[in-house]
């Protein structure tokens, strides 16, 4: 079996289970509640004063109303049975005899999520579309947003997929990713409750600090990096994970 | 070692790694900034500037040379420079060139100067607007005279108030190189000579005949007359418009459709553009509206209409609703949209050039609270620059773009389809999908 064949399997297995549906359902649900009522309250409060050109901004990276938000909420639901489902019903063992790397494995994964996290977020250039009917849009930071969007959602979904091999739990991968990547969110939170060196050191780690430049429509090489580099170590460890349980002899 | 440490180990390598690949990735300082303040073509309007500019414009700039910031200000440079070569510009670095800098009388990085012929006007950290206005006052010496009316409660041009003032207005007259004045208009004060065009900023109650019967002279011998009317106002004003060919109606125009969004039925987007007549065809965008009346040419062939309210909007005698802010078409009274607003004629008369009148059906729109949005501004602006005569700075300016601000204005018909088809149609069809997946699936067994 191919890489493409078993990214093949992966969609078709999201396809064919009403999960991926009942995910995409909320997430837009949620998205479009959200672009409804942030549109509201910036027209309603910023007219007249001058507050408005960050709407996008605010849509995009403005938690808790936010794309980004929801992206955190549903992607540990696209992620929860990558491997936990596998380890679950012993086809692991199936699947690590196929003549294929284990990185090629978890690379064809990764890949069929990420697909599916880029569809998700292709339904919601409705809005802007939407939006452009009306006024001219500003396109250019619009598509740094959405750069900025599937490199989170490809991140999370990489964090996910390391939880997801750590325990045969589909809910347990779920909740146990969900906290991490509200972490991720929270970790550049609390200022006061901080010194300087520890709060440079949480921003640099926070996920949400390294997108916000994205929402601008400024894209940093630093920001490229980090999301790249983050994606990269939590497939490091996710292989580590998968060779850990090679010598545990849980096969 | 075991296979503990080794994953360990292996494990901090890659992180480590990883860390110091984004750290150096992050120190090159690459970035692209897709922001809309930062443009990368010039207006029209400036490129219209540009295109009348006749003598050579030197632009002497001082700079940091090492802040990234100052980039925007030298892209503009050579954005201008290559629209009209006849501007040239030079950066210098304050430090770097103090004997200059004392020349130029300048402390502090950021100070710009624009010369031509002599002239020299000075400002700090330029953007696109205010470049061209420096531009435009060094290279046309002679500055046009407004005149803006005042004892009959018009709207001040100096007033800062926010809602109702005017300042904002002369102050985007002056940077268009307007001379601006105010007048009281009577039997011995007619409009001077010297007036380019004269304003009337929504007065409150008419001017007395005297002054009526000035500005129909100075009409009469080719001068340029903006009336900004408010509704229920002014019936002998509306009477002289009349017999210029400028119809001003007495009821209230409502726009459900085209109002602003979580706003009242009196402030709308006005979309009808008439394209044949400069002042409205080069709008950047739908002029925002406040408390409208009807004004429309009597005659085709005389006058034009300049815009027009949309199909949604209706006329309605009722003043109540300039109290509530809100009203429902009532069948019988209210007459159906589409409603000119706006107007304009060309007055014959003994003067060297026919007499310009352009008449809105609104002052608000103006006013400093309103200036800044879609396409008030240009709409103010080209009005007077077509009655002064100076046809070449009409044109579609750049949005404002102060720190972090856009425009954001929808009607509330388009926020309610953005709930139903965002919130509603698009989970619900997702969710459609996948009923009939699992449907499909359980039939197939």
């Amino acid at each position: 079996m191919s890489v493409l064949a078993l990214l093949r399997k992966e969609l078709r297995a999201y396809f064919a289970s009403p999960l991926v549906y009942v995910v995409g359902a909320v997430f837009y649900a949620l998205t479009g509640f959200f672009f409804y009522t942030q549109l509201v309250y910036f027209v309603q409060y910023g007219f007249g004063v001058n507050i408005l050109g960050n709407f996008w901004t605010a849509f995009m990276a403005g938690a808790p109303y936010s794309l980004s938000m929801v992206l955190l909420l549903v992607v540990p639901l696209l992620t929860m049975r990558l491997l936990a489902e596998e380890w679950k019903l012993g086809t692991i063992e199936l699947l690590l005899t196929y003549p294929l790397r284990d990185g090629a494995i978890v690379a064809a994964k990764l890949a069929a999520c990420a697909l599916v996290i880029a569809l998700l977020l292709l339904g919601t250039l409705a809005y802007p579309l939407f939006l452009a009917r009306v006024q001219p849009v500003p396109w250019a930071p619009i598509a740094a947003s959405y750069l900025g969007l599937l490199l989170l959602g490809v991140c999370f979904a990489a964090a996910g997929l390391l939880i997801s091999a750590l325990t045969e739990s589909q809910v347990v991968a779920a909740v146990a990713t969900l906290g991490f990547l509200l972490l991720c969110w929270a970790v550049s939170w609390n200022e006061a409750a901080t010194s300087p060196p520890p709060l440079r050191l949480a921003a640099e780690l926070a996920m949400f600090d390294h997108f916000e430049p994205f929402a601008r429509g400024v894209i940093d090489a630093g920001d490229l990096a980090y999301f790249a580099a983050a994606t990269v170590l939590f497939v490091f460890l996710t292989l580590r994970v998968l060779e850990a349980r090679h010598w545990r002899g849980r096969r | 070692m075991s296979r503990w440490l080794a994953t360990l180990i292996g494990t901090l390598a890659c992180a480590v790694a990883l860390v110091c690949a984004q750290r150096l990735a992050a120190r090159t300082g690459w970035r692209v900034d897709l922001t809309p303040e930062r443009r990368s073509v010039l207006s029209a309007h400036a490129r219209g500037i540009l295109a009348a500019v006749d003598a050579p414009v030197s632009v002497t700039a001082f700079l940091r040379a090492d802040d990234p910031r100052n980039r925007d200000i030298e892209d503009l440079l050579r954005r201008v420079r290559a629209a009209q070569p006849l501007v040239q510009f030079r950066i210098l670095d304050l430090n770097r060139n103090p004997a200059l800098a004392r020349e130029f009388g300048v402390d502090a990085y950021g100070a710009v100067a624009v010369e031509s012929d002599g002239r020299r006007r000075d400002f700090a950290n330029p953007d696109e607007p205010t470049l061209m206005a420096a531009i435009i006052q060094v290279t046309r010496p002679a500055r046009p005279r407004v005149y803006a009316t005042a004892g009959n409660g018009e709207r001040r041009l100096g007033d800062r108030e926010r809602r109702n003032g005017f300042s904002a207005a002369n102050i985007a007259l002056i940077n268009e190189r307007y001379e601006v004045g105010e007048l009281r208009l009577d039997a011995d004060t007619p409009v001077p000579d010297d007036a380019a065009a004269l304003i009337l900023a929504g007065p409150e109650r008419d001017p007395p005949p005297a002054a009526l019967q000035q500005i129909d002279a100075y009409l009469r011998r080719g001068g340029g007359v903006l009336v900004l009317l408010d509704p229920a106002r002014t019936p002998a004003l509306v009477a002289l418009l009349q017999r210029h060919g400028i119809i001003a109606g007495d009821e209230i125009v409502l726009d459900s459709d085209r109002r602003l969004f979580a706003g009242d039925y009196l402030t709308m987007l006005v979309p009808g553009r008439n394209p044949a007549q400069p002042v409205s065809a080069n709008l950047s965008a739908p002029p925002l509206l406040s408390a409208v009346r009807p004004v429309r040419a009597a005659d085709a062939d005389a006058g034009v209409d300049l815009l027009t309210t949309s199909e949604s909007s209706w006329r309605t005698p009722d003043r109540s609703v300039l109290a509530t802010g809100v009203g429902e078409l009532v069948a019988g009274r209210d007459s159906r949209g589409p409603v000119a607003v706006a107007a304009s004629v060309e007055v014959a008369g003994d003067g060297p050039r026919p007499g310009r009148l352009l008449v809105v059906g609104d002052a608000d729109f103006a006013a400093n609270l309103l200036l800044d949005y879609a396409g008030n501004r240009d709409l103010f602006l080209n009005a007077v620059d077509w009655l002064a005569g100076e046809e070449a700075l009409i044109g579609s300016r750049p949005p404002r773009q102060l720190p972090g601000v856009n425009q954001l204005f929808i009607s509330a018909a388009q926020g309610e389809r953005i709930f139903w088809l965002g919130a509603v149609a698009q989970p619900a069809a997702v969710l459609l999908c996948g009923l009939l997946v699992v449907a499909y699936r359980r039939r197939s067994g």
